[in-house]
């Protein structure tokens, strides 16, 4: 009788150990400072970083991004946060984008994080190179030809998510995207999403270059290639990726910038149309073999490092 | 009794011609230099509008396989520019495609607007003097010099001289009688030059048909070609390119047809030393701005006034 309470007591205790454990990992801080205060003192997500996620913050992850947009704990969206406040993204299906694509691409990087050559982080572009993932399926790599012929020999995991912004990169680094990994080099394109016009490139630049400071801090060894916005031929777009230019962040020695406007861009300023699928944002398969083709010598000379 | 007789003869006239139209309409309304493309080795419709079920078919095959040559299995770039090929087609479904989907909108708007007096046909750079066929008005500089004039802007952004070529064969004009139609097209083939060997001389050909194809469907209508406007930076290849094509198209002597005139703009959107005029393109060049279209617009006035008034 008194072994058998011994034992429920030291279950007891063992679970309020590991219950607290949690709460410290949720207390855990970013690696970066990001500039909305509220989030940083833990006034909008619950859990700020860490997986898998407490209940608390798997509740509030799924609430409409539209109700947990920086200002909107205060009651009113501040637009020029959203792009430099981490948020966890949605889809249609409210489980979909966190488990199965979030929980996805750390279940990837998680069996393969001794041996990543190469990690493609992004949105819908990025998650083309190999789109061969079924929902609620255990991801299997499934590269295009474009990236087979060029990338083929190397170890390459994508963690492209359809739909991401600036801020859902953040969320997800946070949340475990890429934790203990040390990719050889860092593929980031993203910004597209967020909506690049005149009057809100500079924020969307911003939340690039948190991108590439959290990733940086993470994988503090890692080569960075950082692949400017993709021309959906506007002026918002011309003017985040001139601003790219302007944030130098090529002034860290293990960072790349390549720019692809020139190649995707015809005469009169339109799209190149034989290189995008319908609504000139997604690229087809010339499309994808000219991007692996310009990327090619940025990887290979990342690769040497 | 005489008079309903007349108008029998009349219907049964008129029948006929209707019937003669169908069958002329299988040919395309002008001669193409390739061959096998008249004698329908292609595409299955070569002109008119609504489109078949087998063009509709042909019309889902990849790219490639539907350029000239590309059923011979061959590549003959100097034929693109001059032989009717629709814009960008969706490989998903043709329902989805964004260009079909604007030529037939356009047309649309022409049957709605059966009195227009200027119809604009070109790629981007006529596309943003604002659709008037659509959702936004014409832009503020057209509206000034033209804005009683009831206009048409048929750009498609994008648009190469093969794009337009198949439009116009396929029902863009219908319906129309325009007193002027404003042409500028063949920039976007310039890009091919370098990246597949498309000649200069082919695109200013593929322009040349252009007209003729205008100048066939809309007999009574004047044409203003404005040549390839500069772009990017002098000595690249795209530049180059424009020049080359202009160089080209002065040797056609398009102006020789009274109905037919020709304006270059080039000196008025550069400066003496052949960059761009930043008071006339938008942001880094990317596309004209508003400065360069008031330019644009008030050297096409005295043109289209005098057009406009003589009749």
């Amino acid at each position: 009788m008194k072994n058998k309470q011994n034992i429920t007591l030291i279950l007891i205790t063992v679970f309020l150990a590991v219950a607290s454990a949690g709460n410290l990992r949720a207390a855990d801080m970013p690696p970066i400072e990001y500039p909305y205060k509220p989030y940083m003192e833990g006034k909008m997500d619950p859990q700020i970083t860490g997986w898998p996620l407490s209940e608390e913050e798997k509740a509030y992850a799924l609430k409409a991004p539209s109700e947990r947009k920086p200002g909107m704990e205060a009651g009113a969206e501040i637009t020029g946060m959203t792009p430099l406040t981490p948020s966890a993204g949605k889809w249609k299906d409210p489980d979909a984008w966190l488990n199965d694509e979030h929980g996805r691409c750390v279940e990837a990087v998680q069996d393969n994080k001794d041996n990543i050559d190469i990690l493609l982080v992004g949105d819908s572009i990025t998650w083309f190179w190999s789109p061969s993932y079924k929902s609620g399926e255990k991801w299997t790599p499934k590269f295009c030809e474009a990236w087979k012929k060029r990338f083929g020999q190397y170890h390459t995991v994508n963690i492209g998510i359809k739909g991401d912004a600036t801020q859902n990169i953040l969320w997800r680094l946070d949340h475990g995207a890429i934790d203990g990994a040390k990719p050889k080099v860092i593929v980031l394109l993203i910004g597209i999403n967020n909506g690049p016009k005149p009057e809100n490139f500079k924020t969307i630049g911003q939340g690039i270059k948190l991108c590439v400071e959290n990733l940086r801090a993470r994988c503090p060894e890692s080569q960075i290639i950082v692949v400017k916005t993709l021309p959906k031929a506007t002026e918002g777009v011309k003017r985040l990726n001139d601003y790219i230019d302007e944030m130098n962040l090529s002034n860290d020695p293990k960072l790349q910038v390549l720019d692809l406007w020139d190649d995707f861009v015809n005469p009169d300023g339109s799209e190149d149309n034989n290189l995008y699928i319908d609504g000139f944002l997604h690229l087809n398969d010339a499309g994808y073999e000219i991007y692996a083709e310009r990327l090619k010598p940025l990887i290979e000379q990342a690769l040497k490092q | 009794m005489k008079t309903k007789k007349q108008t029998r003869y009349l219907v049964a006239i008129l029948c006929l011609a209707g019937t003669s139209a169908v069958q002329a309409a299988e040919k395309p309304i002008i001669e193409y230099p390739y061959a096998p493309y008249n004698e329908g080795k292609l595409e299955p419709q070569l002109t008119g509008w609504p489109l078949s079920v087998e063009e509709k078919a042909y019309l889902k095959k990849p790219a490639n396989q539907r350029r000239p040559g590309g059923e011979s299995g061959k590549t003959l770039p100097e034929m693109w520019s001059v032989t009717p090929m629709p814009g960008y087609i969706s490989w998903s479904s043709l329902t989805d495609t964004v260009w079909l989907g604007k030529h037939e909108r356009l047309m649309a708007s022409a049957k709605e607007n059966p009195n227009t007096e200027i119809v604009l046909l070109g790629d981007a750079f006529t596309q943003r003097w604002g659709d008037g066929a659509e959702k936004e008005p014409l832009i503020a500089a057209w509206q000034k010099q033209f804005g009683h004039h009831k206009t048409l802007n048929f750009g498609i952004t994008a648009e190469r001289t093969e794009n337009l070529l198949w439009r116009l064969e396929h029902g863009a004009l219908d319906g129309l009688s325009p007193k002027v139609v404003v042409l500028n097209i063949g920039m976007n083939n310039v890009s091919r030059m370098e990246k597949s060997g498309v000649t200069a001389s082919s695109i200013a050909q593929g322009i040349a048909l252009c007209v003729e194809n205008i100048r066939k469907s809309v007999p009574a209508a004047h044409v203003v070609v404005v040549t390839l406007l500069p772009t990017d930076k002098p000595g690249s290849p795209v530049r180059d390119g424009i020049a080359k094509v202009n160089t080209a198209l002065d040797g056609l002597q398009l102006d020789k047809d009274p109905m037919v005139q020709v304006l270059d703009l080039t000196t008025d959107l550069t400066n003496k030393d052949g960059t761009l005029r930043d008071d006339a393109y938008a942001y880094k060049h990317i596309y004209l701005g508003d400065g360069g279209y008031e330019v644009y617009a008030a050297k096409l006035n005295p043109i289209l006034q005098k057009l406009l008034s003589a009749q």
